[in-house]
């Protein structure tokens, strides 16, 4: 049997991380939003900015965050300047580790900003206006056909609204997160009394769309400790991506997670049960569900018992979006996710912090189920431990 | 071809379902079927595909019920549902299921096409339970 080696081991880290509020900026673009939180991690890191030589953005709306002008915009000439279109903050987050681990950049920034919310919402190009004369809209359409497929097939259609577990558990979190855009409280009766939008999912299962910004820096593990007190450490990645879609093979059900899990978790010898902090890129809730299971958190078919009595939410044994998430928090595609982990790690998440938090992942995956992708950080103690 | 706009492959499948019929791209090499379609068959590669005529029967693989209209045209359609159905040929596709009753929607239901007249003279597809099937 081969030994399995990690590419990643001991190579990147997270020194800085950003969040603007979350919520309506009418007034603001994103290149605006971009640079409040560009500037955010760097005040917040003391990183020079002529310490960054990598520049990654994500585009948004309307052509924003394009990263030559943004980086032109904050008086950067960066060894590498690179984009990334909409999707995930796992896409740009694996770019910049390919790019430190690789010798091409050492401190690269990350910055993604959007006014979606106040100036529209470009849907992505492969939109198929065929299924929309149908009536399927919106990628919620994709998850309710997931979550009724998974209803159907575990036979816990009668239990359809237990689903709820996870919104509230994340506005519990959102509630002791100043910048969440819904901090409101929520009850089991709100849940139950929101309006189906695409059965078997109701409005509160449906991520938000906000105006923000988040900037990450990323830096070469061996700079880190000299640039910041507690940087915190990329311990892996894993990633498998389906491209059947909805036309070809079975994917409502977004298995691909489960090789990812397995290249993750054999890559740095960890598994589910030493993971502290659970981030899950979250457009709608039943994403928690096939993330609880192919990851191996929960069997197949359990995580909707799994996720009841306050077990993924503040002060249960496993937190699930300890931000809010994109239910509660704001929409970011999973760049606030990245913000949370790196607070939860540092122990500086203030009424919402995860106790002796060593270790959290992050899990992605897209609307139309597509990719799958996932990264677990460490504390500076625990990344030691694994050389 | 007008470019290469994806809705160029797609053209003779639309233009067929505007007329009442299913076909998809089957590949003179290997058989499968490949849709969405494109310029080569997804399982062999090779550029010599025929359109071919769905027999329209297939399974309701999974389902969901609208109760928001996100485009005016649905808001007096209101709750409907949208399939994704199974083709026995392999393919799945997306369409709303008529002569069943959402309540009466089940996961592995046998259904057959059923093409509906629209305001403009084309057809919509649209699929119903087959009543003739053992499944």
């Amino acid at each position: 049997m081969s030994r399995i080696t990690n590419p990643l081991r001991n190579k990147v880290a997270i020194v800085a991380a950003h969040a603007t509020m979350q919520g309506k900026h009418p007034d603001r673009s994103a290149w605006d939003l971009g640079v409040e939180a560009y500037r955010g991690a760097l005040a917040s890191s003391g990183i020079a900015p002529a310490r960054i030589d990598g520049l990654l953005t994500q585009t948004a709306n309307g052509g924003q965050m394009d990263p030559s002008r943004f980086g032109q915009m904050v008086g950067l000439d960066p060894k590498v300047t690179g984009a990334l279109t909409y999707g995930t903050a796992f896409f740009s987050i694996a770019y910049a580790a390919a790019l430190i681990s690789s010798g091409q950049a050492s401190v690269v920034a990350c910055v993604y900003a959007t006014n979606q919310r106040s100036h529209g919402f470009a849907n992505p190009a492969d939109q198929i206006p065929a299924n929309e004369r149908h009536g399927f809209f919106s990628a919620a359409g994709f998850a309710a056909l997931g979550y009724q497929r998974y209803l159907h097939e575990y036979g816990r259609t009668a239990d359809v609204d237990k689903l709820g577990a996870v919104a509230i558990s994340q506005r519990a979190f959102a509630r002791l997160n100043p910048i969440a855009f819904r901090r409101d409280p929520m009850s089991w009766d709100d849940y139950l009394q929101d309006r189906w939008i695409a059965w078997p999912l109701r409005r509160s299962d449906i991520c938000l769309i906000t105006d923000g910004g988040v900037a990450l820096i990323l830096a070469d593990a061996n700079l880190a400790a000299d640039l910041v007190d507690q940087p915190v450490h990329l311990l892996g990645l894993g990633r498998q991506d389906a491209l059947g879609g909805l036309a070809r093979g079975d994917n409502l059900l977004i298995p691909q997670m489960r090789a990812t899990a397995t290249q993750l978790y054999e890559r740095t010898g960890l598994g589910p049960g030493d993971v502290d902090n659970l981030q899950i890129q979250d457009a709608h809730a039943s994403v928690i569900l096939h993330t609880l299971e192919n990851y191996g958190f929960c069997g197949a078919g359990e995580a909707l018992d799994f996720i009841q009595d306050g077990r993924i939410g503040p002060g249960g044994p496993l937190p699930v979006n300890s931000g809010g998430g994109q239910l509660s928090e704001g929409y970011m595609v999973g760049w606030l996710h990245q913000v949370e982990a790196f607070r939860q790690l540092r122990g500086e998440a203030g009424e919402r912090q995860t106790s002796n938090c060593r270790i959290a992942q992050f899990c992605a995956t897209g609307g139309a189920r597509e990719y799958s992708g996932s990264l677990l950080y460490g504390t500076g103690a625990v990344a030691e431990m694994l050389l | 071809m007008s470019g290469a706009a994806l809705a160029d492959y797609a053209a003779p499948h639309e233009a067929a379902l505007r007329e009442g019929r299913i076909v998809m791209q089957r590949c003179d090499d290997c058989g499968v079927i490949t849709y969405p379609a494109g310029p080569c068959c997804h399982a062999c590669l090779s550029p010599a595909l025929t359109w071919a005529e769905m027999s329209g029967r297939g399974t309701l693989w999974a389902y969901v019920i609208y109760h928001h209209a996100f485009h005016p045209a649905f808001a007096d359609k209101l709750p409907y549902n949208v399939a994704l159905v199974r083709l026995e040929e392999g393919p799945q596709m997306i369409a709303g299921i008529t002569g069943a009753s959402n309540d009466e929607l089940r996961n592995g239901m046998a259904l057959v096409a059923r093409f509906e007249p629209q305001p403009d003279g084309s057809r919509l597809l649209k699929f119903r339970p087959d009543t003739d099937s053992q499944g």
